[in-house]
């Protein structure tokens, strides 16, 4: 038996055992015969399903209990510490050109739409391209495609094509301040805060003009950014949306760098994301946005909100300001809720080893809340890209709800019956399991290479699985709230 | 987790007031009690990590054990075939005696005849 082993005792705590017994068959018992189970909290668009559908978290974390046992038994080295790329085949740097100049003319048409279409938000482009294809479709697709949003980002593409004429003229430019440390991705998570404000409590958020405004907005902004502390510094660190976009595309195994495209093992991409300030914040931020945008469809937020929206109208606020007030708080109290699940596993594994401190284990671990994210995503919006991405069909001919058909696709419909309810279900279980059984691979790995000791490795994990498990299980919770 | 741990004393009134607010947010909130049943397997994991209990490790660690030596069985029997004993075939004088005796002279110890 080794030293390490030998820390290890397995005392016989028989009266512990019992008292854990009893608590869990209480809390069993509480659960199962919980008042509303079946009427206030139903799901009443799942009435087919075989099971109730809080069995599903059941069956999702035995799912995740057994992967981590194949993790532990199976996968004793680290193997997604980067260093395992192949190099497929040439990838032309020109390919950049055509594609910066199609992103910046889909944005170009964005602005436009905006302000020149129909303010009706199921007939104008800008809301569905902004909501469904930009937020939803685009960080979708970069997890099985890799990168390319990055190729077709119109404010890059832009400064890109700056710093080249730059560079061939007398106007030599470099960026005149570096960039603060201490800033880290912080501007990345309150972008991609603001953007969840916009479109989960603001009331107007879906009006054309505004859409296009703050899309102007933005444009310029990026552009500041890039021209004050360098284009690539500021992509990696400034840009919400490309770094998002950005982040999700390295669980991809394809990736182009250095004018080649290489194959990376899945998720291996993800561990070499750099450990700066604010990187925690991003990822929690991301999985807190889909969180609020679920429970606030729930009983739980719908019975609370009147009261919350009630106390800032005592305040002598109108109902507009006092709703989104509300919900604002809201939308922080989800994201608190998420940190402190991240958090309590965190200190669970500070618990099982003093090597680290909390702020090196919540850095080192932040990138396994990467697939988390992005099962939250695909989960939570998947019906929206299956029902409203249709939409996408008759809007590029008509982008301006004005009439007009440049494609003959302007009469096309969204066909609801593409997929029924219990199909959209199941994919969303299966993407949210998926995705945890990704962030456990993440953080198994992870701790192989931090821990020096195995046996503390595996102790880590097993706080790590109770984020997981409470990660999946309340991604299922929110779900059926939305489906009821 | 830093701060002063609770007295014996002083952890039956927590944890009773801990389960009053609990039972009350779950009357006062529809929905809170029905979220237990989605969040059940994870507070139970919670509550046995808490007390310091790792549910299974032990068994965990003897399959990562397990499994460990059977990779390594399978890895010494491919990395050493120098190992396997070689066949002594009889040469010369001894050849002709072998073939001529009725009983032959004893084998070199390990070794084997074709």
């Amino acid at each position: 038996m080794s030293s390490s082993e030998k820390q290890i005792r397995w005392p016989l705590r028989r009266a512990g055992v019992r008292r854990s017994a009893v608590l869990a068959c209480a809390l069993l018992g509480a659960g199962v015969v919980a008042p509303e189970a079946a009427s206030a909290h139903g799901v009443s668009g799942l009435t087919s399903l075989p099971v109730p559908a809080w069995l599903f978290a059941w069956a999702a974390a035995i799912v995740l209990v057994v992967s981590f046992v194949l993790l532990t038994a199976l996968w004793a080295t680290p193997r997604l510490q980067g260093g395992y790329d192949r190099r497929l085949c040439a990838w032309p740097a020109a390919l950049s050109v055509p594609a910066g100049i199609v992103g910046l003319g889909l944005f170009a048409l964005v602005i436009y739409a905006g302000y020149e279409g129909v303010p009706v938000y199921t007939d104008n482009l800008d809301p569905t391209f902004i909501f469904v294809i930009f937020w939803v479709a685009v960080p979708v697709s970069s997890v099985f495609l890799g990168g390319w949003f990055a190729a077709f980002n119109p404010w890059l593409a832009l400064a890109r094509a700056v710093r080249w004429a730059a560079a061939r003229t007398s106007l030599g430019w470099r960026a005149p301040l570096a960039y603060p440390r201490w800033l880290g991705r912080w501007p990345v998570a309150v972008g991609l805060l603001a953007f969840g404000w916009l479109e989960l409590v603001y009331h107007d958020h879906d009006n054309p003009v505004t859409l296009a405004s703050l899309s102007l907005a933005y444009f310029a902004l990026m552009l500041l950014g890039m021209g004050l502390f360098g284009i690539e510094t500021w992509s990696e660190r400034g840009d919400p949306f490309g770094c998002y976009i950005g982040l999700l595309a390295r669980l991809a195994p394809l990736h182009v760098r250095e004018r080649a495209l290489w194959w990376r093992r899945p998720l291996s991409g993800v561990t070499s994301f750099s450990e700066l300030p604010g990187t925690v914040a991003v990822v929690i931020v991301i999985i807190g946005i889909t969180t609020f945008d679920g429970a606030s469809n729930g009983v739980v937020w719908t019975t609370l909100q009147p009261h919350v929206q009630s106390f800032f109208s005592g305040l002598g606020l109108g109902a507009t300001p006092s709703d989104e007030l509300a919900d604002s708080l809201g939308l922080l109290l989800a994201i608190a809720f998420v940190a402190g699940v991240y958090l309590l596993g965190i200190l669970g594994m500070r618990s099982v080893s003093r090597r680290f401190s909390a702020t090196q284990l919540s850095r080192s671990f932040a990138h396994t809340l990467v697939p988390i994210g992005f099962a939250y995503v695909l989960a939570h919006y998947f019906s929206l890209l299956i029902w409203q991405g249709q939409a996408i069909g008759y809007l590029a001919s008509n982008p301006l709800g004005d009439g007009t058909n440049y494609f003959g696709t302007a009469g096309w419909h969204i066909n609801y019956q593409v997929m029924s309810i219990n199909a959209i279900w199941y994919a969303q279980v299966i993407a949210l399991v998926v995705g945890h059984v990704g962030g456990l691979a993440l953080a198994h790995d992870r701790a192989l290479a931090t821990y020096p000791s195995p046996n503390e490795a595996v102790r880590s994990q097993y706080w790590m699985l109770v984020v997981m498990v409470g990660f999946t299980s309340l991604g299922l919770w929110l779900l059926s709230a939305v489906n009821a | 987790m830093r701060g002063r741990p609770l007295t014996a004393s002083c952890r039956l009134p927590v944890a009773s007031a801990a389960i009053v607010a609990a039972v009350a947010l779950c009357v006062a909130v529809p929905g809170i009690a029905h979220s237990l049943a989605y969040l059940l397997p994870a507070l139970l994991l919670v509550l046995a990590l808490r007390g310091r209990r790792y549910p299974g490790e032990r068994a965990l660690l003897r399959l990562r054990g397990a499994m460990r030596t059977g990779h390594g069985h399978r890895r010494e029997a491919v990395a050493a075939p120098a190992a396997r004993p070689r066949a002594s075939v009889p040469r010369g004088g001894r050849l002709i005696a072998s073939a001529l005796a009725v009983r032959p002279p004893p084998l070199p110890a390990g070794g084997t005849s074709s």
